[in-house]
């Protein structure tokens, strides 16, 4: 991973890129709560040009640890990211 | 579901309330921005949302925690559970054991290596003292003593090397003492057996004689002894003067005569000087009231040179102590006899300095339980501090308490979204999809095909991992005939609560979790219905299915389930 280059807010975007109309807290805050709503909810969101995200659930599993114990993991819901095929 | 691109705009514009164009400018830039970094080879993280980067040809989405544990927050919190539990509480056991074996193993390695040492320095001491003693007995070989003494001197250094061990001051000491002990009772036993040889005096035996003079030419003959002794150091005949009792017997014989002869008049001891002239008369008026401050200062070394034995001598110090700071105010025109003092000096000094280490140790004894006393209590406050402090983060981490800064933000987002969704006026997503999901639960009643979509609220895994659980589970105290206490099927046993059961449901509508038990019961099932009382989202309706003694039982069990309940279940403890 390279360097890592955040979202920018309001402020620093007009400083830095000098633009009019930016994106603002707000859109990304609320991008933010859209995504997770709908992934919590079992829905997939796709995004134009970038692309989708998608709800994986994790049935409880039964492993064995490195002490040579047994385990049963519990069941976990998580969100995967599938990159859009850009061809 | 799928939301595309459309769908997701029409949200965005509804929940954030900017125009459709301007939210797809917003987020064809945000999708510019992303692409413009991940061709860059630099990742791009959005504030609360996650990061997106570029790792080969694949773009990968990390999530932050807060999003992770939101999207997870039906099993956040919940922990592995071991399965070989009972295996696992045999184990233990003699890993304790030998724990608490080793360790005191360790310990008394520990203690008796530097403990050996000090016995072993102490036997030597010992054997010097005894050494000391024992050529004190014969208070005629001079060099013994003060080869001894020179001993003493020499072992200083390895006491004073051996005061260093801090655990060896007390086993010094007591070597010391018993040293002490042992001399205190040498000199008992000599100043006893110089009493029967006092009574001895009448009897022919000369050798015993010999050995132990009459007191009354004791000194006489110690003077002699150091006088022919300094003599013969200087005519070099140490062989003579070094060798033991038996030689020395021969040497008194030698001696004796003319001892007896200097006890009377002779010219003999007119050669020797006035100073022998004087020592006469001092032991001849040992009990005369006109001795003078001089002759008590003569007397003590004579006496301390005849046996160096004198309970006196070595009980008082300040006597001793009196003598050398006397000595140089007294009458010291004669030089011999400032020969004679020399040697007590260094007697003196060396009881001093042993006396001086004694009163050091005794003084240092009873600092060590003041220095140590207060560690444990230190650290038993400390302790106690941590204590309470990791109880403090533990309820403010599990939400118990509402602590800034230590209660995770996932729990507060998930709980500000659950009253915004008990909020009907309020018109954000968050409303929407639990609403949905609400809904989702009703038709899961009615369509028990989708399992996942019937695990509508959460179940809080707060409250699972604490004990502020409330389970309403009816059960049967009584085990009905002909069914087993742990199974599959049947009816749930009070006695069987102590085992694990599988979830497959988890509701928030009690009347669709009343439905979903009846509907499990008639099949044949073993149905549990537990209420999960949840500060932050409500109550919950879990529907589990069995009583299995081990998770192992649940595990196998689960694996015959339908397919239909078998999509999405856990096990879990029955609380």
């Amino acid at each position: 991973m390279g360097r890592l280059r955040r979202a920018p807010s309001a402020n620093s975007w007009r400083d830095n890129h000098k633009v009019l109309i930016t994106m603002t807290d707000a859109f990304l805050e609320t991008l933010g709560i859209v995504i997770r709503d709908q992934v919590i909810m079992k829905n997939s969101v796709q995004i134009n040009g970038l692309g989708t995200f998608n709800p994986v659930h994790k049935n409880q599993v039964q492993e064995k640890n490195a002490d040579g114990q047994n385990v049963m993991l519990p069941p976990k819901d998580m969100i995967e990211f599938t990159v859009e095929n850009k061809s | 579901m799928h939301i595309d691109h459309s769908k997701l705009v029409e949200l965005l514009t509804e929940t954030s309330g900017i125009e459709k164009e301007t939210v797809e400018k917003y987020l064809s830039e945000l999708v510019a921005e992303i692409n413009e970094a991940l061709e860059e080879g630099e990742a791009y993280e959005v504030d609360g949302f996650g990061v997106f980067s570029q790792i080969g040809e694949n773009t990968l989405f990390i999530p932050t925690d807060d999003l992770a544990t939101e999207i997870n927050y039906k099993y956040a919190g919940m922990s592995p559970i071991l399965l070989d539990e009972d295996r696992d509480k045999g184990e233990p056991e003699p890993t304790d054991d030998e724990a608490d074996e080793d360790p005191f193993a360790g310990l008394l390695d520990d203690i008796t290596e530097p403990e050996q040492k000090p016995e072993s320095i102490k036997a030597e001491s010992d054997d010097i003292d005894t050494t000391d003693v024992d050529d004190l007995s014969d208070p005629f070989v001079l060099e013994d003593e003060e080869s001894a003494e020179e001993e003493v001197v020499n072992d200083d250094p390895e006491e004073e090397g051996f005061k260093e061990i801090p655990n060896g001051i007390n086993y010094r000491s007591e070597s010391e003492e018993d040293d002490s002990r042992v001399l205190f009772s040498g000199l008992l036993e000599m100043d006893e057996d110089e009493g029967d040889e006092k009574a001895e005096e009448d009897a022919e035996d000369q050798e015993e004689t010999d050995l132990q003079p009459d007191p009354e030419f004791r000194e006489l003959e110690t003077d002699l002894g150091e006088e022919k002794n300094e003599d013969s150091f200087d005519l070099g005949d140490d062989d003579t003067l070094s060798e033991k009792e038996t030689e020395d017997e021969a040497e008194v014989d030698v001696q004796k005569p003319a001892l007896e002869a200097e006890a009377e008049p002779s010219p003999e001891a007119k050669d020797k000087g006035v100073e022998e002239d004087q020592d006469v008369e001092l032991s001849e008026t040992e009990t005369s009231d006109e001795i003078n401050d001089e002759e008590e200062i003569e007397e003590d070394p004579f006496e301390t040179l005849a046996g160096d034995n004198g309970e006196e001598e070595i009980e008082d110090e300040d006597d001793i102590i009196a003598i050398k700071d006397e000595e140089p105010e007294s009458q010291d025109t004669e030089e011999e006899q400032e020969k004679e003092v020399i040697p007590i000096i260094k007697n003196v000094a060396s009881e001093k300095k042993r006396n001086k280490k004694k009163l050091k140790k005794e003084t240092k004894k009873p600092k060590e339980p003041v220095s140590k006393a207060p560690a444990p209590v230190l650290l038993w406050v400390i302790l106690f501090i941590v204590i309470i402090g990791g109880g403090i983060y533990g309820l403010g981490y599990f939400g118990v308490v509402d602590i800034p800064g230590i209660t995770p933000a996932g729990n507060q987002s998930q709980q500000m979204a659950i009253q915004q969704n008990e909020e009907p006026e309020s018109e954000t997503t968050t409303q929407q999809s639990l609403q949905e999901a609400t809904d989702a639960d009703q038709q899961a009643t009615e369509e028990p095909d989708e399992p996942e979509e019937t695990t509508s609220q959460a179940e809080d895994p707060v409250q699972e991992t604490t004990a502020d659980v409330e389970s309403t589970i009816q059960t049967r105290a009584a085990i009905p005939e002909g069914q087993e206490e742990y199974g599959m099927e049947g009816v749930p046993v009070e006695s069987a609560n102590d085992g694990y059961t599988i979830v497959v449901f988890s509701l928030s509508n009690q009347q669709n979790a009343e439905a979903q038990k009846t509907e499990l019961e008639s099949e044949g099932y073993r149905v549990l219905l537990a209420e999960i009382p949840s500060q932050q989202y409500g109550s919950l309706w879990r529907v589990s299915l069995g009583q299995f003694e081990s998770m192992r039982d649940a595990a196998i069990a689960a694996e015959d389930l339908d397919t239909v309940l078998s999509g999405n279940y856990f096990i879990t403890k029955i609380q």
